[in-house]
């Protein structure tokens, strides 16, 4: 059973640190706002980072273990609880990636949908974003995660290169060459897809 | 391209960009995976556990175990468990009236009167 999109809005006004006090408290209530508000935008990311549920759950879950550790010495030192958040996911997704490299390219080209006869009645969202997902599988991990962050969660720029701690123009370099591979491999299925001018 | 909260144009996304991929990026927000409940309540016990606040020290059971601490010293010295002012359980059961001058405790603390 899934939590809801309406849990986002849960504890709307509420900024972050004054939660994350409460919760360092022992405040129940709090840290559940907070795991409402946070935890299905950092699954989120996980899981388009390494096109797999059960590791994306084990990312978000570990990333949020180390917010709650975190909570009583909290020193936001300038950056959004949100973007600390993004940035222990990724580093924790990307370390995964690592370690299973070898072998990933291949299973990305099985994952790319059929784009055959019967795929051109095919137009469900739900089949552009496996395109996409398959697709931002093939990209490199860094061109990846900006895409995700900056298109998909839509984050500021500036926000994607405090996640990723890099400079805004390294960012846009990334999200440059990303978004010209996705073209690139999504061009060519627009009409299997649903979409005209493929 | 404009982001779904209609804030206006992404900086550094191309009309040609919004053209061709912004179809597959809005598929991808509408089909966001969402946390089970599993998750949720994994996550919530991790918070319990790791947010459990410092169990607070309280005086009344701060001076209860001084003064049992404090009993049990003397009890370990004089082999004596005093009741009240002047009065204690010795060893062997019976009551005793003793001064804490007279006491083995006493000469070992040097209590005794000078002069």
């Amino acid at each position: 059973m899934a939590c809801g999109r309406g849990a986002e809005i849960f504890g709307e006004g509420e900024a972050d640190d004054a939660l994350l006090a409460r919760a360092a408290a022992g405040d129940g209530a709090a840290a559940r706002i907070l795991a409402l508000r946070h935890l299905p935008r950092v699954l989120a990311v996980a899981e388009r980072m390494l096109g797999e549920r059960a590791e994306a759950e084990d990312i978000a879950q570990e990333a949020m273990l180390r917010l709650w550790r975190r909570a009583e010495d909290w020193q936001p030192d300038g950056a959004r609880l949100s973007t600390w958040l993004y940035r222990v996911a990724a580093n924790l997704a990307i370390d995964r990636l690592r370690r299973r490299r070898p072998g990933a390219p291949l299973a990305v080209l099985e994952a790319l949908p059929d784009p055959g006869p019967g795929a051109e009645t095919a137009l469900a969202r739900r089949d552009r974003a496996a395109a996409l997902d398959a697709a931002l599988l093939a990209l490199p991990e860094r061109q990846r995660l900006a895409i995700v962050l900056r298109h998909i969660e839509e984050l500021p720029q500036e926000e994607v290169a405090s996640v990723m701690e890099l400079s805004v123009e390294a960012v846009e370099s990334l999200l440059s060459r990303g978004r010209r591979s996705l073209r690139a491999m999504l061009l060519p299925q627009r009409a299997a897809l649903g979409l005209e001018g493929g | 391209m404009t982001d779904r909260n209609g804030r206006g144009p992404i900086p550094g996304v191309s009309g040609e960009d919004e053209g061709d991929l912004a179809p597959f990026f809005a598929a991808a927000r509408a089909s966001r995976p969402e946390p089970d409940a599993r998750l949720l309540e994994a996550v919530l016990a991790d918070a319990a556990a790791e947010t459990q606040p410092a169990p607070r020290w309280r005086w009344p059971a701060a001076a209860a175990l001084a003064a049992s601490v404090a009993a049990g010293f003397l009890i370990g010295i004089t082999g004596i468990a005093p009741l009240d002012d002047g009065l204690a359980l010795s060893a062997d059961g019976t009551f005793e009236i003793v001064s804490a001058l007279d006491s083995d405790a006493a000469g070992f603390f040097d209590l005794g009167w000078e002069g």
